[in-house]
This record gives C-alpha cells, structure tokens and sequence, in this order.
C-alpha cells in the first residue's frame, strides 16, 4: 500500500486548484507590478520548502507528524503548535468551500441560493472526511484519473484557440523586471503547497522522491502558474482580465467547442472544477480534522462528532462574516499570506525533528 | 443498530432533506422562452435611454429552414435590466438567455456611447462571452424584427454569419463579446464591430454585413467602406483568402489570393516608421476580352496588384491614423516590444502614433492562372 503515486496525487491537485482559491486573482491584480516576477520567485521558495519538507518527512517513514511530535517534544508545544497548524487546513477548506459556492450561485444555479449550496457541499464533504487515509487517497486517484484528462483538454484548447491576444501575453512578460511583493509571492507560492498534507499522509504514502521527481514537479507547477496567468491574459485581455470577479470562469466561457455536446466550455469546466474543489476540501479538512484529534490523550467516538459538528458550524459562521466576495477575497489574501509564514515554520519544525532523530539513532 | 443500518437511516433523512429544496430553477421546457438575440437602441421620441429589443424563439417541433417563427418585443426604459423585467411582464413564459448568440447595438447608440450596453452584456452571467457583437443599421431593432428565408431557428442567419461557421466570406468582420470588451479597454487596439442591415429585394429578405464600425474609447468613430473592410481584415490577418479587382490599361482582371502572412514592424525614434509587409500568394481568378494570360501578362499584373495593394492599403492605414484609431494593435505591438512601464508605453505611444509614418511592403505570388491560361 506504500507507494510514491498518491504524494504525486496530492501535491497535483492542489496545483490544479489553483484557480478556486483566488492565486490568479491576487497575480491579476498586480499584472505589471511584478507579478511575473513574483511568480518566478514564488517557484524558487516553493520547491526550497517542497524538497526540504519533504526530505525532513522521509526520515519518519510510516509515521505522522503528531506521532513524530510526541515523540521528541513536550506536549504544551504539541497541543499549540498542532491546534495553530490544524486552522490553517480548516480554512483552507472552508475558503475552497465559500468561493465554490459562490462561484455556483453565479454561474451555475442563481436562483437557489448561497446558503443552500454551500450546505449541500460541505455535507458531501463531511460524509467523506471521516473515512480513512489510505481509503481517501484511493478515491483521490480515481477523480484524478478521470479529471485530470478533462483539464488537460480544457487546457489544451484554450492554448489553441484562436483570437488569444499573444501580444498582451508578450507585454506582460516585458514587465518582468519589478519588484516582487508578498502578497503574489504567497499566492503564487501556494501550488507547491500540496507536499503538506504528508503530515498526516506520510502513514499511507512512501517519500522516495529522487531529483528527477523534483525536477517533475517542479516543472508541472511552473507550468500550471504559466497557464492559468497567462491563458485569461490572452484570452481576456491585460486591461480586462483584473475586472472579472473569478477570471478562470469567463476564461472558459471565452472558448467555444463547435464539436463538441455543448458549445459552451463552462459548463463542462464547472463539473470539473467542482470535483476538484471538492476532493481539495475533503483533503483540507480530513488533515484537519486528524491534527486536532492527535490532540486528545485518549481516542473517544464523541470527539469526532465534535470536531466534524464544530467543523459545520464554522462554515456557517464564517459564510455569514465572509458574505461580501471583497472580504472573502480579502481574507483569502491574508490567509495564503499567512500560510507562506507558517508553511516555512512547519518545514523549520520538520527539519529540527529530523536532525534530533539523526543524533538519537548516533546515540544508540 | 449496527453501523449499516445507522448508515442508512442517516441517508434517508439526508435524502428527504432534498424534498425540502424548491424547485424554481428547474422549469420545464415549454415553459421557457428562449431569446436568441438582443437589441439595445437609443429611442427616437421617449426621451427614455435605452430601447431594449428581444427576439424570442417560438419553437417548432420540426426543424425546416424557413419554417421557423419568432416574437419582437421592444420598450423603452431608462435601464436594460429594468427593460428586459417590465417586457416579462408582457408575455406567458420565463425568459432564458442561455442561447442568445447575437448582440446588436443599434447605429445612433453606438454613435453616441457604447460603453453602457456593453458593461451589461458584459456583466450578466447567462449571457455567453461567445456571443457575436454587432451593430445594427438603421435599427437594432428593425434588424432583429426580420426574418430570412433560409433560418432555420431565428437569429440564426446572423449567428452563421460569423466566425465562419457557415459562410466565410472577406468581407465580414466577427466580434466575440469578450474580444469587445478587451479591445475596449486596452489603449493600445481599437474594437472594430460588424455593422449588419436587413434589406429587401424582389421577395427575398437578406443582411448586408460588408462593413465594420471602428470604435474608439466611447464611440463609433469611423464606419469603414467594404473595401476598407476587407483590407482591415487582411491586415489584421484575420482573413487569409481575399480577391482583387487589378485594373491594366486595357484589360481588367482578377486575383484570388489563398494565403497571406503579415508582418508588423515598429522603427524606433521621435518619428517612427510602421512597416506593415504583406506576402500573398495567388492566382489569376478573371480575365477579360478572352485574352490569354502569358507569363509576361502574369508578370505585368502582378506588378498593377502590388502597386494597387500598397496604395489602397496605406491610404486605409493613413485615414486610421488622420481619425486617431488604432483597430489594427499597432499599439500593442509597441507596449509587447517594449520594456518601459505600461503609463510610460501608453503615454508614448498615444504621442507617437500621431507622427508615425506608414510603410506598406506587398510581394504577390502569382503561381498560377486557373485551369485555363
């Protein structure tokens, strides 16, 4: 059951769900501000905490990062460090969750209502979260083998349509030479963020990632920054593309399939990107809702109905406080920022563990 | 209860929860009306500022060209969204904009303002970013309120006009909306939007869409002839099959070019040059007065195009030039090839624009002269 081909599907479909947490959005926004060069950048650090991240994890084979913890570190550190790690997943979660949602209010059902679907989704995802690792990361490989095609086509096309705008593509690489800022950096830092879910996943998955791995994926998330910076460009246009609310959307609107079953190419690129956005919920939440049982000293069957209860609330809490799409958007902003800060302290963490366990085994 | 059926009964309840969902987004079929096209004129008389058209498909069992039936509905209003819910209330089913293809701005409105229709089409969700633009001589509305012969559902004519769907001809122009909105907020390129005109001959009901409008910032500002329609096209390499009428001095013939590739090019400095080169490749299509076409004859017209080309084309690109629009991306050539600050590219360019100079390279390949000499 050990293999290295579920660490590929996690750190992929986190990359591919780019699009759903806003990472286009923020770059739009600053498109000839340095956002291209934050991009470069942003690939540099992200597979800097991918390697060593991962490297430090695969000193621990088969274990989780709360059992490694216990092991090495006293448990007031745990229980903080653990319980700040465990919202960052939780939210994570919740964001892919209210964006969808809007995003399905919009463009695929106006007349249902926010709240509605929003508790449509969250239930699918919270009937699944529970179940265990090894049984989700199977699920994960069987939406990936049939989304990933679909994208690819998607993707595919867009590239080849014609009346891409090559010239506002070209432009913005001209603007290449800015400063970069932070808030594009962790945006665009956050497709190489899939390698974290390992903390959890590292019991189902073996780490034998040698450097042509690296170099795989390395290349595969510098390509999907590529694509989903620079197909809306073409498409949209360079002094448009900023005023779309999820600029991905009207993207795939903008190409027509004359061949196809229907014309319009959203409505297949919405089916997909709803699967996505869901699988990357429940993975959200299923790190989760792992991390803060770690927490317990003794396993309980409450505890879970507890933490899956508090895990609904919170949406509901949070889609009421996040209802505007600014401050959702907004807030998604200050959170990837934040992850950026506590993606680098969880690697610092890792590679600490990883030393102490080095002396340990010299010791003995 | 064991785990199973606790399973069950849990589904059941989250099953029954579906029942307490309303049905109003689903409604059936036939009880759906489906606009195909959408006109916004300015009104004559109202003093309202919008007149809103729609053309409601009536559907028909069987599909059979001509056969098809439609409604025209108009009213004026001082908003689109307000048009389109008072007109609702004038007939017996919801409207469903999943299938509007065409977009007409009436000819008065655009010469006036553009923005405001466009910032709705653009706005709406159920509007398609695949719709064609158009604009609509005398009337969007009288252009919607026709019907050609051959359509097999409404609009449709119109709709297999563009993009080459059906015809494909050198003379049309095709506009996606999301192509409008780009171009209409980029400085450096012009929107160029199809004008099409319902118009009678005999019995038969046909549109002429030869022309295009060129819009600046706000408004229609040029309305270009459709000779100057088709060289737009080839110049913005949009159309690569074209014919030439090529005046000798006794005879007239005509060329049919199959392929071109253009190449722009921006010289640097105070008083830039645009280059603009045109290879064509073609053949002779007409000759006149039985003549037959020898290489020396094939020589001397393909020297009368090229001259005829580059003179027609530069004076297109000078009066482009004299009128202050760019729908051809010179501008956007200028800012992709040029590592500045985007305020610092605009502002240059807008200035050089102004003096640049026009320089137009055509070189025909005539390879051959049809399947006689």
């Amino acid at each position: 059951m050990k293999e290295n081909r579920f660490l590929f599907y996690t750190i992929l479909i986190n990359m591919v769900s780019n699009i759903i947490v806003f990472v286009p959005h923020i770059l739009f926004n600053g498109l000839f501000d340095g956002a291209l060069m934050s991009i470069l950048i942003s690939v540099v650090i992200g597979m800097t905490l991918l390697v060593l991240g991962t490297q430090s994890l695969a000193q621990f084979p088969g274990e989780s990062l709360p059992e490694v913890m216990e092991r090495y570190l006293p448990r007031w550190f745990r229980v903080i460090f653990l319980s700040y790690i465990s919202s960052f997943w939780y939210v994570a979660g919740v964001i892919v969750l209210l964006a969808f949602s809007t995003i399905m209010t919009r463009y695929l059902s106006p007349e249902t209502g926010q709240f509605t679907i929003l508790f449509f989704l969250s239930l699918t995802v919270l009937l699944v979260v529970p179940l265990k690792s090894s049984r989700l990361l199977n699920g994960l490989e069987i939406l990936f083998v049939i989304n990933i095609p679909l994208i690819a086509i998607i993707l595919l096309k867009s590239v080849l349509e014609k009346n891409t705008d090559w010239e506002d593509v070209y432009d913005v690489c001209t603007h290449l030479v800015h400063l970069p800022t932070l808030t594009m950096i962790a945006a665009a830092s956050y497709i190489f963020t899939g390698y974290t879910n390992l903390v959890i996943f590292n019991k189902e998955t073996a780490i034998k990632l040698k450097k042509r791995h690296y170099l795989i994926l390395g290349g595969l998330g510098f390509a999907t920054l590529m694509t989903s910076f620079f197909i809306p460009i073409g498409r949209l246009g360079e002094f448009s593309v900023n005023r779309y609310t999820f600029p991905w959307i009207p993207t795939s609107d903008s190409i027509s399939m004359q061949y196809f079953v229907i014309e319009r190419m959203m409505i297949p690129f919405l089916l997909v990107y709803l699967m996505v956005a869901l699988v990357q919920a429940v993975m959200h939440w299923h790190i989760g809702y792992h991390l803060i049982l770690s927490l317990f000293r003794q396993q309980r069957k409450w505890q879970n109905y507890a933490v899956l209860a508090a895990f609904t609330l919170g949406v509901g809490v949070l889609q009421k406080i996040l209802d505007n799409e600014y401050i959702l958007f907004e807030f998604a902003t200050y959170w990837l920022i934040a992850r950026l800060f506590s993606e680098i302290g969880l690697v610092a963490l890792l590679i600490y563990l990883a030393k102490r366990r080095r002396r340990h085994e010299q010791q003995i | 209860m064991n785990s199973r059926s606790r399973w069950a009964t849990f589904m059941i309840v989250v099953l029954s929860l579906c029942l307490v969902l309303s049905g109003c987004e689903f409604k059936d079929i036939d009880k759906r009306f489906f606009i195909t096209a959408i006109g916004i004129d300015k009104p004559e008389d109202s003093g309202k500022k919008y007149r809103v058209t729609l053309k409601i498909a009536i559907p028909k069992g069987q599909l059979q060209m001509g056969q098809e039936d439609y409604m025209s509905l108009s009213l004026d209003s001082d908003s689109i969204s307000d048009a389109i819910q008072k007109l609702k209330a004038r007939v017996d089913k919801e409207f469903d904009f999943g299938h509007t293809r065409v977009l007409v701005i009436g000819k008065s409105l655009a010469e006036e303002d553009y923005r405001d229709p466009l910032d709705w089409f653009t706005r709406q969700r159920f509007i398609q970013r695949i719709s064609w633009c158009v604009i609509g001589k005398p009337t969007a509305e009288k252009l919607l309120d026709s019907k050609q012969k051959s359509e097999r559902m409404p609009a449709n004519a119109l709709i297999l006009a563009f993009g080459g769907q059906g015809v494909e001809s050198q003379y049309i122009v095709s506009q996606y909306l999301f192509q409008l909105f780009r171009k209409s907020n980029d400085p450096g390129e012009n929107p160029v939007v199809p004008i099409a005109s319902p118009e009678t001959s005999k019995n038969s009901m046909y549109y002429t869409i030869d022309s295009v409008g060129v819009l600046d910032d706000t408004h229609l500002a040029l309305v270009l002839t459709p000779d100057e329609t088709r060289y737009y096209n080839v110049l913005s390499g949009i159309v690569n099959k074209s014919d030439y009428n090529i005046k000798m001095p006794n005879n007239t013939f005509a060329i049919h070019a199959d392929q071109v590739k253009v190449k722009r090019k921006i010289s640097d400095g105070e008083n830039p040059t645009i280059t603009v080169t045109l290879n064509f490749d073609g053949l002779v299509e007409e000759g006149e007065h039985g003549l037959q076409v020898t290489p020396q004859i094939l020589e001397q017209i393909k020297q009368a195009a090229e001259k005829k080309l580059t003179t027609e084309m530069t004076t297109l690109l000078n009066k482009l030039q004299a009128k202050q629009v760019d729908p051809i991306g010179f501008g956007s050539l200028y800012r992709a090839t040029h590592w500045q600050d985007m305020e610092v590219e605009v502002k240059t360019w807008e200035q050089l624009y102004k003096r640049a100079q026009f320089k137009v390279n055509v070189t025909i390949n005539l390879r051959a002269t049809g399947t006689i000499q």
